[in-house]
């Protein structure tokens, strides 16, 4: 048998072996604003804040128009330059006709035009894991976590509002979150940053005095109702906490920062997520469902009014819509969905950025 | 298939026929050697050899010279950070390291930083492609990169010390000195290195602020003739690394890492008329402790694992077609850390292998290994090895195997999350190779497929915390070819070696490349020497690579060149090598990792002074 044969025959099945599929280029996912032009007009809508991928630097914010027709990915970046938001985009509060974006791992916040988002500020001395911003008294307030490896430099970030600049901190206790203002007061939930707290900080603005209320473990949503009574989510302790704890509901009076109502969740393994209020309606997230509560019940109610998973989400009300959104960071997979609350139909899934996280009506 | 992809593949193929003659395959045999397993598969699998001048001659980091001289693809999170493997499409924990025939992959993570090592420690790196459980343990699936110190028993004395400094303000200095006759060898060494690292990042207003680097390390290789029959090593290193870690793109950082590694190892060997005993008593020891803001020093968290693994090897030759070995691998390992409290795992192994040729110019080896360890169960593991000469420069082989990952101290330990249940990933292997030998020239070509079930994955569970499970199974398949080749004219010598992958990594549930898995890596060295002078000029090309597992986000593909000149100098019996090199010479902006840039262009120049 000839040489040149038998090497050519070795060589055919070489290459056989190695079955050639599909080769096509890589096309890789725009940051900046796809799918249609920019509108640079962002007042009658949807904003969402995309945390992105965990040190990969590509968090952005989504516009959503009211009516769902029309959608931008990455505004930030667009009307900015091309300049990259950061990484782990947290959360966004907004203050006349500005948006303060809070991006955690970057330890800045970008000051925004809301309506057209261009850049007005830098926030990027003083912070340290920032999580989420308020406004009192003339002034910024953004809570933050520290080092994680720190369970004594938590602080309040105290923002001048003229400058954009830090004016001073308020030290409090683990792992401060979400924060809410209420006249000069404002309410800090202690989700524990990277371990587990259990409390509600009281802070008077005034004077910047701490008190602080025990509450139920981890807790995270705060929303006011139609009494300025403050609704407090919380957590319970995770699985792999020392001992793990189920979830609570507590309703906190706020003339005297005493405990009014606690409603507890059934099993040590029931971790409510996400929580909202609108119209006198409480609505929380556990197991992949959604249920509400009315303000002025004292038990949970037994079923699900829409069953969809929002996992690594959050959701929002707005005229008997309901969004959510949901983001799966190994995949990259990440949308808003819709829900019409009148019957509880799925209206839309929408298609966005890496890591879909706070929703935002502007 | 890709149009250009075939032409490169032709090309390779028309160079072979044109310089495929006859010529005798080099044996790497020497009673020496310190991996004895190694020689057992390594004539019959697709091995690339780093000489002793290569890495004499490299003051670079480890990362870079398995970067630039073979096909494994490796992810650098920056300058001289940490950095893991990826040999064929295998994740980091899939490539076995092997330190003078012990497996070194660290105990927590399940991988090997590739900047966490000193160069000196070793005098020959050999890399081998394709699967390797049954001789090496845990994580030999990709392939497995072998680290040995060569040692001889000839009469010479060797004194060297260099200096270095680079660009960043980095600064090395080493020592090394060896002494050896006909009964004994010694040698020493140690070195040192600091570095600023501080690199602009191109195309922004930032640069490596918190990347600097100091590493240092020290140790021993010996080894004493007693009698006629029994020789007595014993092999040691020490290295401290401690890194600033390097910020990204958008993430400013305080962050540290503090590494401190030691390593001892006692052989003895005895060769009798038809049997060889190897015994081997290894005493390894892993430290970490990360600070995530190194101003606050008293707040970190770490780990610590200490393991003595202890083997036998008996080799019997019934005759020059038959030999067998049989071996015992012992393991005991004891760790502690911060979230995975303090846990002792014990394990015992066996393993037979067969050589045989039952005609000439034919040779296979079956190899079989069983492991019981007190915390899971590891399958049973076995490959067969089969060569045939077709012609005196044309060898075909071909491998199967089945090869496991155990899982590691973070996937069973760790605090809450982990699970004690887990077992250990198993991958089914086949690879079909073609080795062309002519004179200096050498051509190496695969085809290999792997098949991994039961892989580890950590991914949301029913309470949706991240936790490990055997859920992943995925499919690797591809080619690789390795090109030596040398020309000579009168005083001139140019010498090329080049690599090429072409690797698919599926996972079966998506249908997706896996993430950080080029489809294509090439690279090359072309040398030039003529007499004192060297002249190089390395490229190393890199495909597109997805960071997410959709496919839709990633790196853009890049291609770095580097060039150098050396310059000999000799005086009876001293030598002075002065040599500089320029690193990324077109000032390419580019990444290992998503948003972790790698430097501009910068040099390097090194003086040695060797006496001998």
């Amino acid at each position: 048998m000839n040489t040149k044969k038998i090497i050519l025959g070795l060589f055919t099945a070489t290459l056989a072996f190695t079955s050639c599929t599909d080769d096509e280029g890589v096309n890789f996912q725009p940051v900046v604003s796809d799918y249609v032009t920019p509108l640079g007009a962002y007042e009658n809508g949807i904003l969402v804040v995309n945390q992105g991928t965990w040190n990969q630097g590509d968090a952005s914010v989504s516009f959503v128009s009211d009516d769902l027709a029309t959608k931008n990915n990455g505004i930030f970046s667009f009307h900015n330059n091309s300049a990259p938001l950061g990484d782990v985009g947290q959360s966004i509060a907004f203050y006349n006709d500005l948006a303060y974006i809070v991006v955690n791992n970057s330890q800045k916040i970008e000051v925004v035009n809301k309506n057209t988002f261009e850049g007005v500020a830098t926030i990027d001395t003083g912070l340290s894991n920032p999580r989420y911003m308020t406004f009192a008294n003339g002034k910024g307030y953004v809570t933050n976590w520290g080092d994680a490896s720190n369970n004594a430099d938590d602080f309040i970030a105290v923002i001048d509002l003229s400058n954009n600049t830090l004016a001073s901190t308020i030290p409090v206790d683990e792992g401060p979150e979400q924060i809410i203002a209420l006249n000069n007061k404002l309410y800090v939930t202690h989700k524990g940053g990277w371990s587990q707290n259990n409390i509600v900080s009281s802070i008077d603005t005034t004077n910047n005095s701490v008190s602080t209320i025990v509450v139920g473990d981890v807790p995270d949503e705060i929303v006011l109702d139609s009494s300025n009574n403050l609704w407090i989510l919380c957590e319970g302790n995770p699985s792999y906490a020392a001992t793990e704890t189920a979830g609570k509901l507590i309703k906190i009076n706020t003339t005297d920062n005493t405990i009014a109502t606690t409603i507890n969740f059934a099993a040590a393994t029931d971790h409510p997520k996400i929580m909202t209020y609108e119209s006198g309606s409480l609505y929380y997230y556990i197991n992949e469902a959604i249920y509400k509560m009315d303000e002025a019940d004292t038990t949970l109610p037994t079923t699900a009014i829409i069953s969809q998973a929002l996992t690594e989400g959050d959701m929002a009300i707005k005229t008997g819509k309901l969004y959510g959104t949901r983001a799966d960071y190994i995949t990259g997979d990440s949308e808003l969905i819709v829900y019409n609350l009148s019957d509880n139909s799925l209206i839309d899934t929408i298609e966005l950025n890496t890591g879909a996280y706070h929703i935002y009506f502007n | 298939m890709n149009r250009k992809f075939i032409t490169f593949i032709l090309m390779l193929f028309a160079y072979t026929v044109l310089y495929a003659q006859q010529d005798s395959i080099v044996t790497l045999e020497t009673v020496t050697l310190s991996d004895i397993r190694l020689k057992k598969v390594a004539d019959k699998s697709i091995v690339i050899k780093l000489s002793d001048s290569l890495l004499q001659n490299h003051n670079g980091s480890f990362t870079e010279l398995i970067r630039q001289h073979t096909s494994i693809y490796l992810k650098e999170n920056g300058l001289g950070m940490v950095s893991s493997a990826s040999f064929r499409g295998t994740n980091a924990s899939q490539t076995a390291v092997i330190w003078n025939g012990i497996n070194i992959n660290s105990q927590t993570t399940g991988q090997t930083d590739f900047n966490n090592f000193g160069l000196d420690n070793f005098n020959q790196i050999t890399v081998k492609s394709g699967g390797g459980s049954s001789f090496y343990g845990s994580g030999a699936i990709g392939g497995s990169v072998h680290l040995q110190h060569q040692m001889d028993f000839k009469k010479k004395q060797i004194f060297s010390l260099g200096s270095a400094i680079g660009s960043y303000d980095n600064y090395i200095q080493s020592g090394n000195a060896t002494i050896s006759n006909e009964k004994s060898y010694f040698n020493g060494f140690i070195k040192h290195q600091s570095a600023d690292n501080d690199y602009p990042f191109l195309d922004t207003d930032l640069d490596n602020d918190n990347g600097q680097i100091e590493n240092f390390s020290m140790g021993f290789n010996t080894a004493h003739k007693i009698g006629k029959r029994d020789i007595i090593k014993a092999y040691y290193s020490y290295f401290t690394n401690h890194r600033n870690l390097s910020r990204t793109l958008s993430v400013p950082t305080k962050s540290r890492l503090e590494d401190k590694n030691r390593r001892f190892m006692l052989a003895w060997n005895r060769k009798v008329t038809k049997a060889t005993y190897n015994v081997r008593v290894a005493n390894l020891g892993e430290e970490f402790k990360y600070y995530e803001n190194r101003f606050k020093k008293h707040l970190f968290s770490g780990s610590e694992v200490s393991s003595i693994i202890a083997s036998t090897d008996v080799d019997y030759q019934f005759s020059n077609r038959l030999s067998i070995k049989a071996a015992a691998d012992v393991g005991l390992i004891e760790g502690e850390g911060h979230k995975i409290g303090e846990n002792i795992r014990r394990s015992i192994a066996g393993i037979i292998s067969l050589t045989h040729s039952p005609f000439k110019k034919f040779n296979y080896t079956l190899t079989g290994r069983k492991e019981a360890t007190n915390t899971y169960k590891v399958p049973f593991v076995g490959s067969v090895d089969v060569s045939y000469k077709v012609f005196e420069w044309y060898t075909v082989g071909v491998n199967g195997s089945k090869n496991f990952r155990t899982p590691t101290y973070n996937d069973l330990y760790w605090e809450g999350l982990g699970n004690p249940y887990l077992l250990p990933e198993t991958s089914y292997q086949a690879d079909f190779n073609h080795f062309f030998n002519y004179k200096k020239n050498s051509l190496q070509l695969a085809a290999f497929y792997i098949d991994t079930k039961d892989m580890i994955k950590w991914a949301p569970g029913d309470s949706s915390d991240w936790v490990p499970g055997n859920i992943a199974h995925v499919k690797n398949y591809g080619i690789e070819a390795n090109l030596k080749t040398t020309f000579k004219y009168k005083k001139h010598q140019v010498y090329f070696s080049g690599t090429y992958a072409y690797v698919k990594a599926i996972d079966l549930e998506t249908d997706k490349q896996l993430i950080y898995v080029p489809l294509h890596k090439a690279n090359g060295t072309i040398s030039y020497n003529l007499k004192r002078l060297n002249v190089f000029y390395e490229n190393v090309f890199t495909d597109d690579v997805f960071t997410n597992a959709n496919n839709t986000k990633g790196i853009t593909k890049n291609a770095i060149t580097n060039i150098g000149v050396s310059y000999n100098l000799n005086l009876d019996n001293n030598n002075f090598k002065i040599s500089g090199k320029v690193n990324n010479i077109f000032n390419k902006k580019y990444e290992n990792v998503i948003s972790r840039p790698m430097p501009n262009t910068n040099f390097l120049i090194s003086i040695n002074y060797k006496y001998n």
